[in-house]
Order: C-alpha cells, then structure tokens, then sequence
C-alpha cells in the first residue's frame, strides 16, 4: 500500500525475509515484497523493490486470442513469464504500477514477505502484536499471509495461485469474452475479478481504519489520527469528490489501455467501470459521449447512432478553436457518469462513492470540423462548505503536457472571480495536480506583482487573484518572496525571478480571455441542493 | 531541502506577515535574507507539499521536482547569475506518467469529419445521452450489437435468404409450437430465420432488455434461485402492437421501424437467441451496466454513484407547508378571486338593469306629468306620490347609519317596518329611524353589560394557568381565635397549593388573598403617611390582578364543590383493606434522622410511624407549643387504634375534593395560622421532630393515604414552609 520509508522500516521489527535463491516465483505471493527490474526513463534498468499487489497467470484474453493470437501462434514462451505479477515500485507514484511477467523478477535477491505473521515454513521468528501495527497494513498482510500459507499449502509445482481463489469465483464472465475461449481461459477471467474483490473483501472486514501518517510515529495509536471509512464517506455525503482514505478504492489497476478517440492512452488507477470490461485489453470509449464498449464493433455500431458532437451542455467560453461547455450533473447523469469513470483512471484520489448530481461540470474543449473533442474538465461542487472552486480537475493523458491544465485551472479561477469568491482546490492534490497549481499560482502572483506599484498585501493579491490566503502565503514562502530588508519586510522580486517568469510566459501559448466568458453562476435553491428528488 | 537556517535573522523573523500586512514590493534584485517563516525543517517540507496526500507526498519523482525547484528559487533567491545557467544545464526533473500516444488508425471512419460547424452563437443544449442516439429507447435502453451479434444476425439472414419462402409458411406453425412448448415449460429452438438490418436486430434487442427490466427486474436473482426464465408470450405484447412513441426517448417512432406484422415474427427470431445470452449473462443485462447495486458488497469497489442521503435543511416555518398545501391555497385564492369577479360581473348586470328600469319608470312619469298637465284636472293628489321615489328614503338612511357595525345590523332589519309604514316626510322618517336607532344601542348596552366588548376592549384576561387553578383556599380561623386583633377582616381567605417535586419532595405554595387588602390596618388610618404609602402601595398592586389565585374562594369553582368526608367509614372500609400492615412498612422508608442536640450529642430520633410502637406520646397529648392553637388537636383514633400519621402540610390538595371546613373542634391549621409561623421560624431544624405531632392531624381528612405514609416528604415541606415565611412575614408583621 503505501511505500515504505526507509525510516519506518527501521522502527519496526524487520519484516521477514527470504534469501535470495531459496525461494521462486510460486512461491511469491501477494503482499510480498521482490526486486524486479524496470526500465529507466534512459533505456538502463534499474532493479526496485516493488510490492506484489496481485498475481495472475498470463492473460489470454478471448479478445486477444481472437484479435492477435492468430497472428502469433509461439505460445510457450519461457516458462516464468506464465505467471504476471501486478507490482507497486517502492517510492512511486501508483499510475507507475503495472503488471510484470515472471521474469523481470529477480530471484537471487531477497524476497521480504508481508510483516504481521510469517508463513511459518519459510520463518517462524518474528512474530509481532498485530495490535501494535499500523492497522491496514496489517490487515492486508494478514490475508496476504493466509494467501501465502495457502500457497506453501496447495502444490507448489501446481499453476499458479489462481487455483485458490476457484472457490471465491461468483462472477460470470462477459459472454461476449468468453465465447471462443477454452475453459481454462475464462477462468483466468474470474479469478482477475475475485482477485480484486478479495482485496477489497480484506478491506471490508475489519480494515476501515487507515493510518494517514503512515507509519511515521514509532508506534502509531491507530484509532488517533485515522480517517475511518465512515468518517470519510459521511463527509462525502455531504460534499466533496477526493477520498483521503485509499483503502476504499480496489489496487489493482482493472483496465489495461483506454481508447479514447484518435488515442489509445494507459490506463493509470482503478476504475469501476463495470467488472465485465475489466482487464480487457482496450476499453473503447466514445470521444463525445464517453460510452465505453467492450469490442471495436460495438463501438462502431454505437459511432453510427450517436449524434452528439459536444458535450450536452451549454458553452460558456469559445475563443480561437477552445470551449468550455456547462453541464450540471443532475441533468447529465450518465454523461457526467461516464466522465467520472473515465477521469477515475486518471485520478488516484477520485472517488465515486457517491452520484455526479452535487456537481457542475466544466469540460474544456477543442473543436474541429470532426467536433468538440474533449481536452480536459474540472467539476466543481454546487455548494461548497470549504470553498473550493475545484473538485476533480484532470486533462486528458494525450494531451498533457501541452499546458492546458493550467489553461483549466485559470478558468476555474476565472469563474471565481465572476462569483466574487476566493477558491482553492479540493484537496488531496495529486502530485502533478500540485505541480500544476504551484506553477499557475507562481505565475500568477508574481505576474500581479509585476504590474503594481503599490504596496500590497496578501489580501489584495487573494482578492484580486480569487486565491485564497493560504496558497498565497504558500506560494510566496515556496518563491522566498518574503524578504526582511531595511527593517520591514518586503515583497522582493528579484531579476533573475523576472526573467524565468518572462521565459515562462513566452513558452505559454494560450490563455483564458475573461472576456469570451458569457457565464453567470448558476444558483440553486435550497430544494433543489438536497440532492435532487 | 537546501535552505539557509537565517541564523541571525530568527529575531526578525518572528515579526510575522500577516494577511492585511501591507508589503512593498522591490523589483530590483536585493541583498537580504529570506525570512523563513517556519523555521522548522520538517514543517518547510510539509509547506511545499501543502494539499497533497501524506502518503503520496514522500514519492520519489515528486520529491525530485519538487526539489529541483527549490533549488531553482534557491538560486534567484541568492541572485547569482551564475546558478540559473547551471540549472539549465540540469537534466529537468519531470514526473513520469504512463504512456499516452497510440493513434487509432480508423479514426475516420469512425468519428467522420466536416460533420461539426461553429455555430455564430455559443451552443445550449441540454439533450440528455439517450436523447442524442438515434432510436434509442426510453429509460436508456440503447443496444449495441458486438461480434457475436454480427456473426449470429449474419448467419440468420442468410440462412433466411436461403431458404426464402419455406420461412414465410413455418410461421405459423412456429407459433402454435411454441404455445405447445410453453405449456410444457421448455423453449424449444422453434424460430424461424428472418431477414432484418441490423437496427431492425439492435431494436428487438433492446426492447427484449427493456421489458425485462420492467417485468422482472431482478431475474438474475430469480434464476439464481431457479426461477423460471420468462416465456416469449411475456414479450409478445410488447411487439403485437405497433410500438409506441413513448417507447423511444425522442418520443418519436423512427421512421424504418417496421410496423407490428413484420416485427414480431423478428423478435420471434431474435428470442431464443436473446434467451441464450441473457441466461450466460445469469440473468443480467447483456450490455454489462455500472454497478449500482449498493447491497452487493462482494464487489464493492465496483459500486458507484449510490445515492446521498438527502442533505438536511434547516427547517423554516414557509419551507414546512408542503407543496400540496401552497398548491391548494393558491387554488382557493383564485377560486375567490374568480368568485368575487363574477358576484361584481353580477353586480353590474343589475345595476344595469335597474337604471334600464329607472329609465322606464322616468318615462312612464314623464308621460304622466305630461298628461297631468295637458289635462290639470284628472289628476288626484295622491298621484304626487307617483312621482316620487319611496325608496330612496330607506336608503338614505341606511347610508346614514351604516357608519357603525352594529346600527347596520338593525337599519336592515328595519327595512321592510319602512316598507309598510305609510308615506311621511323623510325628515320626520329619519328622525324615528335615528331614534329607533339609539333606544337599539341603549339597550343593546344593557344586553351587553356583563359582556365584555372585545371589539372596543382589546384587553383579554389572560387565561388562568392550570397550576394557578390548583390553589384551594383554606379558610381562615383566626378571627376565632385571635379575638384581640378586631381589626383584621373577618373574611380573611389564604391560598395553598401543595406541589410535588423531585424526589417526592412536597412544596407547599401559599398566596395571600389579597395583597392589597392585608396591608389597611384601621389603627393607623388617621396617620397620612400611613395612608400615603398605602395609596401609593395600593397603585403598585392595581394591576396585579394574577398576583391573587385565579379562584377565589367565593368563585364558580367553589361553589357546587362536592364534600366527601375521607373519613366517613364507606371510604374507610374500603381504604383500610387496600394495603396490609406490612406493606405500609414497605411503602415507608426509614424515616429516622441525626439531630444535633443543644448540648452537642448526636440522637437519632425516629419520627412517629404508623403501627411503630414509639417512645413518644400520641399526638393528642402534645401539647401544641402555637400560642394560637389554644385546643388540642383531636385524637383521632384511627383503625387501628393508633393516631393517624401527622403531616405538617394542612393544605388540601390539588384534589377535586374540596377540603372540609375544619370542624370548630379542631384547632387553627398550623401554618394557616400566623402565630404557628412565627413561632416556628427561629427554631430550626432541631426542633422539627418535637413540632412533628403538633401539626394538625386535621389534614387527614383530605390527604390521600400515598402522601400521608410519607413522613420524609412531610417534613421537607415543613422546611420548605419555613423557607418560604420570611419573604412572606412581612405582611403578617404589618398586621400586628
């Protein structure tokens, strides 16, 4: 679950280990911690300790057998890559996990197993409190044990631990997968299914609570600082979009690779698009109505009866071949459905717990002759206790990187400022989401800086920006704004600062014009509030 | 994080920045420290990664970012020129994301271009998903077809093609199979091949799902539990008859949907194969749905979107009246207004008329006068009064009089006396109208003398609360037996009420008569002063009204009182076989209590209890210490020989039952009288138990035995009593 620091290892007794050499891949089982190589960013490998989060055997997916199997009949590739692992590299972002085959695993390193109780062929020593752990944790690692014991018990030379969760098996498979597969294939589907329930079912029992510190304390009181699930979903129910516990969402990512339009992207979270399309190998999706079909004959099916050429919504915004379309959630059920699950690839702390209809939605889009393609949106919740101006903000994968998340984060700003309201996103923040807002914020601020020649004060700069005072103060501390000169403190901006900023304004290409918005902010009743009906 | 730990400047650093801190802004590159506002390692790192989750806040690429970041600032923060060419030269740190750049190759073919132009204005639409599919059902019920759909509907339409006519004829002898099959409870492969498109195929699908849906939403429970897979005839309807528009989301049959005769027999052949799939699918749509099922928590991390709850509002008095209320109000609203137009519409109609009929009524006189004076002797004197018109007069004084309410009531009901009356001068009429009039209000005062006119009066005497009801007036002895004070009122009444409080506590609440009136004693009339402050104290209580018991002792309240004498033996036999001895033993509780004696021992004194055998004598031989309880109280045996239990509370009780008038053997109430009270006072609790038997035994009589076995409570009421008498002294005081 969480990557484990170095110090926090340190504290607790040492999990068990395995030498290297003495145990193999069946023996591997889930919560277990291996090496395995990854490649570099530089094309080098490098050897990470990853966590092992599921295993399953090599997927033969119906769809693959009928769409490339034919092309490739060298089926008995070596004889370790029959098993996958789904594996968690220590230290890194979630999105980076990904399914391994068996022989990027390195088996002459050591293998630590999951903590609470060691499997007792392998070790016996160390056996600790289970009270005393971090709960979660220990909760996962006690059924990832029992999985162990499991395994260890069941014929080690047998396929593979897919073979334990036969029993567990309730879903059928899409028959739409299963039509030409061999028997054996279509069981590999369910027990991908069962497999991720079994985490989830780990969760459900007991694990509701979660320790947020990780693990920082040296003996975490797990109740103090925990962030129960029902405490997060009653606050959910009343507002929000962002779960802070990510023990309620499944770790296995279910989806393999999105197509969305012209592009194909990975998918990085789980997703609760229904159970049927997971794992499948391309989940297509329409590019204006966000419908997801299982097979590219459906979606072309569904391509020759769908009308819709923009989001169903009102365009507020158009400037050059940019617009931002208007949808509340209430109205747009399923469209606003289906963005959510297609955002919740991309999002870690999404969650969908509860319905879209609290939520407006503001989809930016790119439009051609083809249509209104969407680039990226951001909700934002119709009433908001803590003043966020942001729930889920999210660009597309393919068109990352080409700074239109700031583009959407200055609308959002934008809209505050018609509200007269200060705003700030919901947290938690994503790791680029806080990359992308330090840098407007930074971009921002400073730019009003530069056009003052007053004295200013973190208010005028929240008033006028619709940050709030936090960021401000934040932003300024991270930019070592603050300067104590002559025995006052000071705003100082210094040249080099000046230039970067210049350099930074000339690389950005587009920028929201306020006054191509034609928006009022739309108000609610109280009735009308109460969630509908 | 690299930073400089601004040694010298923590002093300066804890003048803090605060958000209304007006700060100069120097855009020149400048010498000075930066202040670090939390000098703090650890809480810096927490600041630059502010809003993100703990647990991702530690990963590496962030980290990495992040830091090469702050060096960056780091650099322009120390202004050398030489770090920011350095830091160009870094490799820049970026956060890896998973791959994003496949291309799909039939994008075209696809999503066809030149389909979208800009329209001059922004776009507003609010056409719902299901709404923007062609054909798509109602309720979103849209099927796509995949490929074993295709290969399915491929294979059905050739085999059709092939053998062409031969299906046309096996229709009906498909159908009569079926019906034979249904009976038997199998659905044999019966259909026969029809050629259709694939809309036609996609269509029949759908409506097959959508009817599901509504009949047995639940089948796949049902077929978990071995239910019954619905029969093809639960569907026939839905195609024997020519679909409907409100079928369709768009309200709107498309225009290629083939009419009733040509689709059934293409459900007939889509059935079984529908069947098949739906039954793979256990029961579940085919088209596999989002995970709406809050109840399955095997797959719980599939289920989203449940519902919130609803979100509680703060409940105003507008927001209470539902709906259905406001809508019925409005409705009776409108309904009046509509009344009142058509009375007004009604109204002016008969004005009209009667102006018509004044109109012809003038011309008929006119005609008359005409006549009349063409030929001056035909007509008679009394023709004159043809001329005139009677009724104005009433009318006349109707108006006059209709200034007050009541005058109106009557000028109406005067109305056809003037009818009758013979025709007289309006004045003289007036004048016997006014008069009449005023006779009417003279007595209609009388009528109303002991009413209260609420009209004029807006004053209403509030209501007597229920508590204030249960004062019971005792009357007063003491006329009897404080002969020497004369001037005291004879008919000097006091209110009691006793009250029960928590832990059986007994209050007893008393109210004099009459505040006013306690304060005239006659000796001191002659002295101005005196009265001064007694005209002036007078004024103070004028409106004090419910400072008196609403019921005074000679009120309705007190009048058909029935008595009953507790005591009378028909009450008694029945009481005294209720509880046993023991029982009232049980009902006690230990009522013995530490008194402090002068001389510093502690003795415990067990007050008097009934059936106890106690050291003290019976209450008929204390001789009571009041100076105004000259009698001894009576010794009244009670069934078992023994004096009845002594309560210090003589007040009847908030009972129906009037108290009895204390019988003249009986001596004065102890609290009712003033001297008891007083004698009382300054001897505190000590001398509680010794005052015990000589409070009255009278009270007995109303007392109902649940109170009377209680002597714990009796004597809290007692110190309850003396709590409350120097508050009230005063007005005894004035009267010695």
């Amino acid at each position: 679950m969480a990557p484990h620091t170095p110090k926090d290892e340190g504290q607790q007794e040492p999990a068990p280990v395995s030498r290297g050499g003495t145990y193999h891949l069946q023996t591997i089982s889930v919560g277990c911690k291996v090496f395995a190589r990854r490649p570099g960013p530089d094309g080098q490998e490098e050897e990470r300790l990853a966590e092992v989060l599921s295993i399953r055997d090599r997927p033969t997916n119906p769809y693959v057998s009928r769409l490339r199997n034919e092309a490739k009949p060298d089926d008995p590739q070596r004889p370790e890559d029959r098993l996958e692992f789904f594996v968690h590299w220590d230290q890194f972002n979630k999105r980076l996990d990904d399914w391994i085959p068996g022989s990027r695993i390195l088996l002459n390193r050591d293998m630590e197993w999951p903590r609470p109780k060691a499997p007792p062929s392998t070790k016996k020593a160390t056996q600790k409190a289970p009270g005393k752990l971090n709960k979660s944790k220990s909760l996962l690692k006690k059924a990832a044990t029992a999985n162990a014991l499991n395994a260890i018990k069941a014929d080690v030379g047998s396929p593979g631990p897919s073979s334990l969760f036969d029993d567990r098996v309730s879903a059928t498979p899409p028959p739409s997968l299963k039509r030409k597969a061999p028997d054996d294939e279509a069981e590999d589907d369910e027990d991908l299914d069962a497999d991720a329930d079994g985490d989830m079912d780990i969760d459900d029992e007991e694990g509701e609570v979660l320790d947020l510190d990780g693990g920082r304390s040296p003996a975490p009181p797990p109740p103090v600082s925990a962030f129960s699930k029902e405490q997060e979903i009653e606050k959910l129910r009343t507002s929000g979009s962002m779960t802070q516990s990510i023990s309620e969402i499944a770790r296995v990512k279910n989806l393999n690779r999105l197509q969305i339009g012209k592009h194909e992207v990975d998918a990085w979270y789980f997703s609760p698009y229904p159970q049927e399309y997971a794992h499948l190998p391309v989940l297509y999706i329409c590019e204006f109505c966000l419908s997801y079909f299982g097979s590219p004959f459906m979606l072309s099916r569904h391509r020759k009866r769908c009308n819709l050429l923009h989001p169903p919504g009102n365009e507020i915004y158009r400037h050059e071949d940019l617009s931002f379309f208007e949808l509340d959630g209430k109205r747009q059920l399923t469209w606003c459905r289906n963005l959510s699950m297609l955002s919740k690839c991309f999002l870690d702390h999404k969650t969908l717990y509860y319905d879209v209809t609290p939520f407006m939605y503001y989809v930016m889009c790119q439009r051609d002759s083809t249509g209104c393609h969407i680039i990226g949106y951001f909700s934002k919740e119709k009433e908001s206790a803590d003043n966020y101006n942001v729930a889920c903000i999210l660009t597309l994968p393919q068109h990352q990187r080409h700074g239109y998340g700031k583009l959407l984060i200055e609308f959002s700003y934008e809209l505050s400022k018609k509200e007269g309201k200060l705003g700030s996103p919901e947290k938690p923040l994503s790791d680029l989401g806080l990359l992308g807002y330090r840098a407007y914020w930074a971009q921002t601020i400073i730019e009003l800086l530069l056009n003052t020649n007053d004295d200013v004060s973190i208010d005028d700069i929240a008033q006028r920006t619709s940050i709030t005072h936090a960021d401000v103060m934040n932003t300024c501390t991270t930019l070592q704004l603050f300067k104590h000169y002559k025995g006052q403190h000071v705003i100082s901006l210094p040249e080099s600062l000046q230039e970067r900023h210049k350099k930074t304004l000339e690389k950005r290409r587009r920028k929201i014009h306020p006054e191509c918005l034609q928006w009022k902010p739309p108000t609610f009743t109280r009735d009308q509030l109460r969630f509908g009906w | 994080m690299p930073r400089n730990p601004a040694g010298p400047s923590t002093l300066r650093n804890r003048n803090r920045v605060t958000n209304k801190t007006r700060l100069k802004v120097i855009k020149e590159s400048i010498d000075a420290d930066p202040i670090v506002l939390d000098e703090d390692e650890e809480k810096a790192r927490v600041v630059s990664t502010a809003g993100v989750d703990a647990e991702d806040a530690n990963e590496h690429h962030l980290q990495a970012v992040l830091s090469a970041a702050a060096t960056r600032h780091q650099s322009i923060a120390r202004s050398t020129r030489a770090a920011t060419d350095k830091d160009s030269s870094q490799p820049a740190a970026f956060i890896p994301t998973p791959d994003s750049t496949g291309i799909v190759q039939n994008y075209e073919d696809l999503y066809p271009p030149k389909r979208w132009h800009d329209p001059t204005n922004y776009v507003k639409s609010s056409d719902t998903l299901e709404e923007c599919t062609s054909s798509a059902l109602v309720g979103g019920f849209i099927y796509y077809m995949d490929e074993r759909d295709k290969d399915w509907l491929d294979r059905n339409n050739e085999e059709a093609r092939g053998e062409g006519t031969s299906a046309q004829g096996a229709i009906s002898g498909s159908t009569r199979s079926a019906r034979s099959s249904k009976a038997k409870g199998k659905e044999p492969e019966v259909s026969q091949p029809v050629v259709m498109t694939e809309d036609e195929f996609e269509l029949v699908m759908a409506v097959f799902e959508k009817v599901t849906h509504e009949k047995t939403e639940f089948l796949h429970h049902g077929l978990e539990q071995g239910g019954p897979f619905p029969p093809f005839t639960d569907y026939q309807d839905a195609f024997s008859t020519k679909l409907q528009p409100d079928l369709f989301a768009l309200y709107e049959v498309p225009s290629w949907v083939p009419d009733e005769s040509k689709l059934l027999p293409l459900a007939r052949a889509v059935y079984a194969y529908w069947r098949e799939r739906r039954l793979e699918r256990g029961g579940h749509p085919i088209i596999p749905a989002v995970n709406l099922d809050e109840t399955d928590t095997k797959n719980e991390s599939y289920i989203c979107f449940r519902r919130r709850e609803i979100k509680a509002v703060r409940k105003t008095r507008a927001q209470q009246a539902t709906y259905s209320d406001r809508l019925l109000r409005l409705k009776h609203d409108l309904e009046r207004a509509l009344l009142i137009a058509s009375d007004v519409k009604d109204r002016e109609l008969t004005k009209r008329e009667s102006a018509v009929v004044g109109q012809v009524v003038w011309d008929k006189r006119f005609a008359l006068v005409d006549l009349k004076r063409r030929y001056p002797t035909l007509g008679t004197k009394e023709d004159e009064e043809l001329l005139h018109d009677k009724e104005r007069i009433p009318k006349k004084a109707k108006t006059d009089t209709s200034g007050r309410p009541i005058v109106r009531l009557h000028a109406g009901s005067r109305e056809p006396a003037v009818s009758q009356e013979p025709i007289m001068h309006p004045k003289a009429k007036l004048e016997i109208i006014q008069k009449q009039i005023e006779s009417e209000m003279v007595q209609r005062k009388e009528k109303d003398h002991h009413w209260e006119d609420a009209v004029d009066n807006a004053y209403q005497a509030t209501p007597t609360s229920y508590s204030s009801r249960l004062f019971k007036f005792i009357q007063s002895t003491r006329s009897t037996h404080t002969p020497d004070s004369p001037s005291s009122p004879p008919q000097r009444h006091r209110a009691a009420r006793l009250r029960f409080g928590r832990g059986g506590r007994i209050h007893l609440d008393r109210r004099l008569c009459d505040p006013r009136s306690s304060r005239s004693p006659s000796e001191s009339d002659s002295d101005t002063e005196v009265l001064e402050k007694r005209r002036r104290l007078q004024e103070r209580w004028k409106f004090d009204e419910d400072d008196v018991p609403a019921i005074r002792p000679e009120g309705l309240e007190e009048q058909d009182r029935k008595l009953a004498d507790d005591f009378d033996p028909k009450y008694l036999s029945h009481r005294m076989s209720l509880l046993s001895d023991s029982e009232y033993n049980m009902l006690m509780t230990d009522t013995s209590f530490y008194v402090t004696l002068p001389d510093g021992r502690v003795d415990k004194v067990t007050p008097y209890r009934l059936g106890v055998i106690n050291n003290r004598n019976p209450a008929g031989s204390v001789t009571p210490r009041t100076p105004g309880g000259s009698q001894p109280p009576p010794s009244r045996p009670t069934p078992n020989g023994v004096t009845p239990v002594v309560n210090g509370t003589a007040i009847s009780l908030p009972t129906p039952l009037k108290s009895m008038p204390p019988p003249p053997t009986v001596p004065s109430l102890r609290i009712s009288a003033n001297g008891t009270m007083r004698s009382i006072t300054p001897s505190l609790s000590p001398t509680v138990p010794s005052h015990r038997p000589s409070s009255s035994p009278v009270r007995d009589q109303t007392h109902s035995t649940g109170i009377q076995d209680d002597p714990g409570s009796s004597v809290k009421s007692e110190q309850e009593l003396k709590m409350t008498v120097p508050s009230q002294a005063n007005g005894p005081d004035a009267v010695k």
